[in-house]
């Protein structure tokens, strides 16, 4: 039975429109101009208990609102969701005690004091007895590094170390759903690993249901077998991660390495050449003709070794975000 | 089994709001020279306000009920109650809502109102500590005209004006910072929220020196409900029918104000659009 089940969620927004200057500015006064945007679109979705579900989309897609109405946070326009049996935006205390969001933008720590401050206020807003207190924090503290840093105002942290306490102070009530948006975005890449690494151990040591948003694909790649791809508030693909190439990469790569120089302009006739150095090769080919194409570069250049190879995942998804006809209902 | 849930959440509440204190004394602790300078601007509001009507008074035995004495009583009173039932959410509400900080409060099974009667408790707490010594110094240049008017049922009454005083003018500071559910410019409202409070609580004019015209908004007005009343008790200038009137006067204003801040709340909630991040 899923977890987390969204149906046709929808959110549109009214937003105040107007021109730049003076004039459009006195002219507002009395006559506001308003626009719908429509930030999620009848977006259907279903998480089983345990998983790590990777959500795709460029800025603007409509992650983050959908990840703010299955917190809670924010009311839809229309449809429907069920989030551990509860109706997310009544948020019911019982439900707010097993969720947590992490925004990688925004704190929820307070600024002015130590973060452990923060974490007695959650210890008693949560309940959670002194010894489990101790013994959760103790495990934060040791998966997430956290020694010294928690008696440090959180406005004197580095990015990094206040992201790892907002990890921590979101899990001390142990969520059985994990909302994250972006909890590795702006952090060198050592970071971004040693929090990839954190979230996976979480996951497996308690079993809690993740749903990730985040523009790197070492994220995704690491962490999600299973992808949701949103573009314009719609839905545009629920499937492994492992398929999108196969279902959205029209092409696959052909890497060569040859036993003597071959020139660019002789490799053309093959496919796309995408990168070329004489003894080394990548071409490019529509992925129906890859075994024809494969054969020929076979039959007609001294090839020493070929692979073939799906698209990157991450070239797959910038090119659906950048196709503007890619059918929605896919 | 009812009970035992009711003691349950009692000691829950108590927990939170000994930790949400401590949390706040610390961050008070953090600004504590800010805090000071803010607090002498308090004290020394009520003392011009003092000079001037002591120099208006001039040779004269009173104006209206207010002698020297009575002056002197009503101001430093002032300074003592608009610190302890002042409120400021309506200036960091907006900000929760139009940057998306609301979203931390929402997330947490935890009331947004409980956390600004903690941060409006916490910060008194630290003001007492500054202000005390303020008031002190100040009583004490005008020691010649220190009366105690306060009466014994004012003396048992005080505390509770004092607590009702506080609790309306943080609801109804909350309900003009909820105003930003619906606009996106608070400044105005804020402002003009201001001017009245300034204006009809007493903190500026004592009350009964307005025009008999006046007097009677002024008595149905929320304003006189959350500085003036609880001043007139320790000045001693309200007994008995006049005491139960306005001490009935808070429990409507009080409930009003709350009834209002529910309905903007869930209202609000509704259109909030949890921006940011």
């Amino acid at each position: 039975m899923p977890i987390i089940q969204a149906m046709d969620l929808t959110k549109h927004y009214r937003v105040h429109q107007r021109e730049a200057g003076l004039g459009a500015a006195v002219r507002s006064l009395w006559r506001r101009t308003y626009k719908t945007v429509d930030a999620v679109n009848a977006v259907s979705f279903a998480l089983e208990p345990g998983e790590i579900v990777g959500f795709l989309g460029p800025n603007g897609a409509g992650k983050t609102t959908t990840l703010k109405m299955l917190s809670g946070l924010l009311y839809p326009t229309s449809g429907s969701a069920a989030v551990l049996g509860h109706t997310p935006w009544q948020r019911q205390e019982s439900y707010l005690r097993q969720i947590s969001l992490v925004m990688g933008q925004k704190s929820q720590l307070w600024f002015d004091v130590p973060a452990m401050d923060s974490y007695l206020i959650q210890k008693e807003i949560y309940e959670i007895d002194d010894a489990t207190f101790r013994e959760r924090l103790g495990l934060l503290s040791e998966l997430l590094e956290l020694d010294g840093l928690l008696k440090v105002q959180v406005r004197q942290l580095s990015l990094g170390e206040r992201m790892k306490c907002e990890l921590a102070g979101s899990l001390l009530h142990a969520p059985r759903v994990l909302f994250l948006d972006e909890p590795t975005i702006g952090l060198d890449v050592t970071m971004q690993k040693r929090l990839r690494d954190f979230i996976r151990a979480y996951n497996q040591r308690t079993g809690a249901t993740i749903l990730l948003t985040s523009h790197y694909m070492d994220d995704i790649e690491a962490l999600c077998q299973r992808v949701l791809i949103i573009h314009h508030g719609h839905l545009l693909y629920d499937g492994p991660l492992a398929q999108i190439a196969q279902r959205y990469g029209g092409e696959r790569l052909l890497r060569v390495a040859f036993a003597e120089a071959v020139t660019e302009a002789d490799l053309a006739a093959i496919g796309e050449v995408a990168e070329w150095q004489a003894l080394r090769a990548t071409v490019r080919v529509k992925r129906a003709e890859t075994k024809d194409r494969a054969a020929q570069l076979l039959n007609r250049f001294p090839v020493a070794d070929l692979t073939i190879e799906e698209i990157p995942i991450d070239e797959v998804i910038r090119r659906i975000f950048q196709d503007e006809a890619v059918d929605p209902h896919l | 089994m009812r009970l035992s849930g009711a003691f349950s959440k009692m000691r829950r509440l108590i927990r939170i709001y000994r930790a949400g204190l401590s949390r706040e004394l610390s961050a008070t602790a953090a600004y504590r020279g800010s805090l000071a300078i803010w607090m002498f601007g308090v004290v020394v509001a009520p003392y011009v306000s003092l000079t001037v009507w002591l120099a208006v008074l001039g040779d004269r035995a009173a104006i209206g009920p207010y002698g020297r004495a009575q002056f002197v009583q009503y101001y430093l009173g002032v300074s003592l109650v608009a610190m302890l039932t002042g409120a400021w959410a309506a200036h960091f509400i907006p900000e929760d809502i139009w940057r998306g900080g609301l979203n931390q409060h929402l997330l947490r099974p935890w009331s947004y109102l409980h956390h600004y009667i903690i941060n409006n408790i916490g910060e008194k707490l630290s003001k007492l500590v500054i202000l005390g010594p303020m008031i002190l110094i100040v009583a004490l240049g005008f020691r010649q005209d220190l009366r105690l008017g306060l009466s014994w049922a004012g003396a048992l009454l005080l505390p509770c004006s004092i607590l009702m005083g506080a609790a309306i003018a943080l609801l109804i500071n909350v309900c003009v910072g909820l105003i930003a559910f619906w606009t996106s410019d608070t400044t105005g409202i804020k402002a003009f929220y201001l001017f009245l409070e300034a204006l009809l609580s007493g903190q500026t004019i004592p009350l009964n020196l307005f025009p008999a015209d006046w007097q009677g908004p002024l008595r149905l007005a929320p304003f006189r409900y959350t500085l003036s009343l609880p001043v007139e008790i320790i000045t001693g200038t309200l007994e008995g029918r006049e005491l139960a009137f306005g001490l009935g006067m808070q429990v409507v204003w009080l409930a009003l104000a709350y009834v209002a801040y529910r309905a903007m709340w869930r209202a609000g909630i509704r259109t909030y659009g949890a921006v940011g991040g």
